[in-house]
């Protein structure tokens, strides 16, 4: 088989194992839960001020109950589940939105968040890359070192932390108010993603600005041993313009710092829920926030199986973009 | 005569001593302060409402009746040992995993062990994380979710565990003392250990920042036993009661400004550590 289509069958496969184990511990957790979901639900739309018949209660329940599927044996319950949520999409009601769909609610916000999330990644991996190779060969050690500095002193620091702080220096301290967008009336799926990208500006500034470190000072050690290496010399006998070694070294260190592009999507997923919190970003993390608030069990289960999706569609992207990078998947026989 | 790092070398610098001073004085502050208090600070109205920092309450009280003074110790020492229990149960999954794939001579178990650490590492932890602590919140302890976390949390290291041991097995120094006929506990003992020495300790303080992180962003969000007190409920209550729009920036200020100095106290020490373990293994076994 060639290598590349090899490679690409492997990451769908990993893909859809992270989904179905998504969807799995998803099952276990809503099976797990310490009280009856029918009763719950029931008990929420009366609080409500819902005027039910006894009747229409007794129906409710049992709607409810063939809807989880409770009465049956696990493993059909579980089949059931696997049914509704890969094929039919069917999640139930939202307890919060009540006739809305859970579906239709996360399905909304899902491209939101894939979006801010896959520029997040990558322009901030980017920014960390770019910058430590830069840092490693430059002639200006103070500035190299200076940015160091700050790479490692912010590094540790847990990025709610860094982000709530920087929302207290910019809103009480320099006083400048939040760049929104207002809305505009959208009528092709291009002026949609304009519109997206300047939601997504402010959220996204954050994300770089706290997301470039680990980046930075993983390039900045290969970079540096790079340099040494004999290939590097050679060229630089061979009197290779400085612009063409350092496209070399970057070329050559971005191998192994990709792997953590992929592997640390869902350290940014952690980062980017937040964000949209605390910007109000129409994003699964916007939706999640209302779901706790409102003890919508049945939202939150929806949201961590999208939440699995997202960051499994994320990641095969990004691992689908790879072999551009590598050369050695590409080509039979090497590797 | 080379040069050896010295202890006593280590325990002079400033970059070591000046982090373990504040570090020891966090872990007193959090642990042995709060046991000589007679009141529970996390009850409200013991104190009078949203005072600026004065003399009597050194950081100030917030709007439910709290002294922060009081409250940030105790909240430091749950997010403390949620973090420390979550590292460690981490941690020692992380060893048994990458250990048993890097040395197992199967192929098929490397593969699924593999397989199984790349699947934790995509999965979106904390929204499953959020999930559980907020459905169990009445049966959660502390320690409970620091071990709920660690059950979660050991994808990264499993895998940097992997690789280290994988290249460990196949250096040139290994295959000398193992060819030179040492015994298999010696090279274990010399080679191994303090080579692994320097990942035990990066990888417990990595995984003690990711828990904090998870502590507090779960927090923030509300998902979390609400009515203990952690770094993060502080940081949600304050928010949830308008602290910054009330200008009570002090109830938000302590516990982040606390955290982080805790936090990168922890890492200088961490860092400083690890150069002389490097220098030791270095200069003695290399």
């Amino acid at each position: 088989m060639h290598p590349l289509i090899k490679y690409v069958l492997q990451r769908v496969a990993l893909a859809l194992l992270v989904v179905w184990v998504g969807i799995t511990i998803t099952f276990i957790l809503s099976r797990l839960m310490p009280f009856n979901a029918a009763e719950l639900f029931i008990s929420r739309m009366l609080a409500q001020g819902h005027s039910l018949t006894g009747e229409e209660i007794e129906n409710m329940k049992k709607q409810i109950l063939e809807l989880y599927g409770l009465d049956k044996p696990i493993i059909v319950q579980y089949a059931i589940f696997l049914r509704n949520y890969m094929i039919t999409g069917e999640m139930g009601p939202s307890f919060a939105f009540f006739p809305s769909n859970v579906k239709d609610i996360i399905g909304k916000a899902l491209p939101w968040s894939i979006t801010l999330l896959l520029l997040a990644s990558v322009i901030s991996w980017l920014v960390g890359n770019g910058l430590g190779v830069v840092a490693a060969l430059t002639k200006h050690r103070k500035i190299s070192s200076v940015l160091e500095n700050i790479a490692i002193a912010f590094q540790p620091i847990p990025f709610a932390v860094l982000a709530l702080s920087f929302l207290i220096f910019y809103l009480l301290v320099l006083k400048l108010p939040i760049p929104g967008a207002a809305f505009v009336s959208i009528t092709s799926p291009f002026e949609m993603f304009i519109y997206m990208l300047r939601r997504a500006s402010f959220p996204l500034l954050v994300l770089v600005l706290f997301g470039w470190f680990g980046g930075f000072v993983g390039m900045k050690a290969i970079a540096l041993k790079m340099r040494e290496e004999d290939f590097i010399v050679y060229a630089f006998l061979q009197g290779a313009s400085t612009r063409s070694i350092r496209f070399m070294i970057f070329r050559n260190s971005i191998l192994p710092q990709f792997t953590t592009l992929v592997l640390g999507i869902s350290r940014v997923f952690v980062g980017s829920l937040l964000v949209e919190y605390i910007f109000n970003y129409p994003g699964i993390g916007y939706i999640l926030q209302s779901a706790i608030a409102n003890a919508d069990y049945n939202l939150m289960l929806g949201i961590l199986f999208f939440a699995t999706v997202a960051t499994a569609v994320a990641a095969l992207i990004l691992d689908l973009v790879y072999p551009l990078i590598d050369p050695r998947i590409r080509y039979p026989g090497q590797g | 005569m080379a040069y050896v790092y010295r202890f006593k070398e280590l325990v002079l610098k400033p970059s070591f001593i000046i982090p373990l001073v504040i570090f020891v004085g966090m872990i007193i502050y959090a642990f042995v302060y709060p046991l000589t208090l007679t009141i529970n600070p996390g009850r409200w109205y013991y104190a009078p409402i949203a005072q600026p920092p004065s003399l009597k309450h050194p950081f100030g009280t917030t709007s439910t009746g709290q002294d922060v003074f009081l409250l940030v110790p105790i909240a430091l020492r749950n997010t403390i040992t949620i973090s420390f229990v979550a590292a460690v149960i981490s941690v020692l999954i992380a060893w048994g995993i990458g250990s048993v794939a890097a040395l197992s001579q199967s192929q098929a178990m490397r593969t699924a062990l593999l397989t199984l650490t790349d699947i934790i590492c995509v999965l979106p932890g904390l929204p499953i994380l959020m999930v559980i602590f907020f459905t169990w919140r009445d049966y959660l302890t502390i320690p409970l979710i620091g071990v709920i976390m660690g059950l979660l949390g050991w994808g990264f290291t499993a895998r940097a565990v992997y690789s280290i041991l994988y290249s460990l097995r196949h250096r040139t120094f290994v295959l000398t003392s193992y060819f030179t006929g040492l015994a298999m506990y010696k090279i274990v003992l010399k080679d191994f250990i303090p080579y692994l020495l320097r990942y035990l300790i990066i990888n417990i303080v990595g995984t003690m920042m990711w828990a904090m992180g998870n502590e507090v962003t779960a927090s923030i969000f509300g998902a979390m036993k609400m009515e203990e007190v952690t770094i993060g409920t502080t940081i949600h209550w304050a928010m949830y009661y308008q602290a910054l729009l009330l200008g009570i920036w002090w109830w938000l200020a302590m516990p982040i400004i606390f955290l982080v100095i805790f936090v990168l106290s922890l890492y200088i020490l961490m860092i400083e550590i690890d150069k002389y373990i490097f220098a030791r293994a270095r200069v003695t076994w290399g």
